[in-house]
């Protein structure tokens, strides 16, 4: 699995309109912007809208400024609207037929917030183990510091230290300011 | 000592619009942690929509194998999606907060010849998020029929002693959710570290849909729920 370092050259690679750029994105974020469509749409509609994302991501790779943010938060930002656009047409579609048949439409602000999660998590999944194992413990399994320091046998400034660090990793893999 | 990290507002340069990614960890589900891979052969309709060609067939294929952790096949099986970060915490009660220090580890191996059918084996492993008293603990199970009852057989474990902390390893049958999160679960009781031997799976179970294997470490508190603290997980294949 790509390591936060690893992001700026498939970022680079992308926006560049490298060979294999393309192929190198997907292959990094195709299982994200996928589980993402899925966690709203239907699996032939979250399997279009992954292509759609990929392949207007392409074409417009131009407008990808890598100063401003990461490649994986950029193709999220794309799929939280086209997730939008394709709930809100395909409810309409369905509420024409009936009124039960109105489908799961997803309201933006809950995918915004849904793509949020799904880009920490895969933040979380390219730290390295020790970070990665100190935050989970803290912030999903709920212990304190001295828990955490007392679980893992760290130093509680060891344990402060590599959560701090953790979550400016994470901060920056959301980065974006493209929208 | 103060529990809050003592975070002063200053972000790397995010802008005033930056997510809160504290509260976003916090409201992390199981769900949010599991990847799911996309059909494959959605790469090969990418290429051709967009115009680009693939270098040579192999990295046509290849690009079917998106990154999914602990996955390199295009079927991201229910086994293998994230149940190994699935957070026992949020699934479970709540973790005692109670300090284990593991004595002694008991290596077992199976020396006897058993031609009893395997159906399905596991392997269990420890994995980072899970208590770290099972870090150097490795089990290897088989589930096989003998006569008319299904049996989970330990063929290999290296187990933590933790008797000297008032607790138990148990012994769990998982039904995981189509996420990867745990759906339910049934406790197959305690297990001797030194010699964990074979457990006979109640017949109103289905190993079918119970197939993640869980070992955890339980405080003998007379709380029978799982207590949150695996040491060593592993999924049922045939």
């Amino acid at each position: 699995m790509a390591e936060i370092d690893e992001h700026d050259r498939i970022g680079s690679a992308f926006a560049s309109g490298t060979d294999g750029g393309l192929e190198a994105a997907y292959r990094a974020y195709g299982a994200v912007v996928y589980t993402f469509c899925r966690r709203t749409l239907e699996p032939d509609l979250a399997a279009e809208a992954t292509q759609d994302v990929f392949v207007s991501a392409w074409r417009a790779r131009a407008t990808f400024d890598r100063s401003k943010g990461t490649l994986v938060a950029w193709l999220i930002g794309i799929a939280k609207r086209r997730v939008i656009d394709t709930a809100r047409s395909h409810g309409r579609h369905a509420s024409r037929r009936s009124p039960e048949a109105t489908g799961d439409l997803a309201a933006p602000a809950d995918v915004d917030r849904i793509g949020d999660r799904m880009l920490v998590a895969d933040a979380l999944r390219g730290l390295p183990d020790r970070t990665r194992q100190v935050i989970e413990l803290h912030y999903l399994q709920e212990l304190s510091h001295a828990e955490v320091a007392d679980r893992t046998d760290l130093p509680l400034g060891t344990v402060k230290s590599d959560i701090r660090r953790g979550l400016a990793k994470i901060r920056r893999h959301l980065e974006t300011t493209h929208v | 000592m103060s529990d809050h990290t003592p975070f002063d507002a200053t972000d790397e340069g995010s802008g005033a619009s930056s997510p809160d990614v504290e509260a976003l960890l916090r409201d992390l589900t199981a769900e949010d942690l599991a990847l799911e891979s996309p059909p494959p052969g959605l790469w090969a309709d990418i290429a051709a929509a967009a115009g680009v060609a693939p270098s040579d067939p192999a990295t046509a294929t290849a690009a079917d194998e998106v990154a999914t952790p602990e996955s390199t096949t295009n079927v991201a099986s229910l086994a293998e999606r994230r149940l190994l970060k699935a957070t026992p915490a949020r699934i479970l009660a709540a973790a005692a907060a109670v300090m284990l220090v593991a004595m002694g580890v008991f290596a077992v191996t199976r020396s006897d010849t058993d031609d009893t059918p395997v159906i399905a084996s596991a392997s269990l492993s420890h994995d980072a998020t899970f208590d770290p008293a099972g870090a150097a603990a490795t089990a290897a199970v088989s589930l096989r029929g003998e006569e008319e009852t299904l049996v989970l057989r330990f063929d290999e474990a290296t187990l933590p002693d933790v008797g000297g902390e008032q607790a138990d390893l148990e012994l769990w049958l998982i039904r995981p959710d189509a996420d990867g999160g745990v759906a339910d679960l049934v406790s197959l009781g305690v297990i001797d570290p030194e010699r964990p031997g074979a457990i006979a799976i109640p017949a109103s179970v289905d190993p079918n849909e119970f197939f993640v294997v869980d070992i955890s470490i339980e405080p003998r508190d007379g709380d029978e729920t799982h207590s949150g603290r695996s040491i060593l997980r592993g999924p049922l294949d045939a």
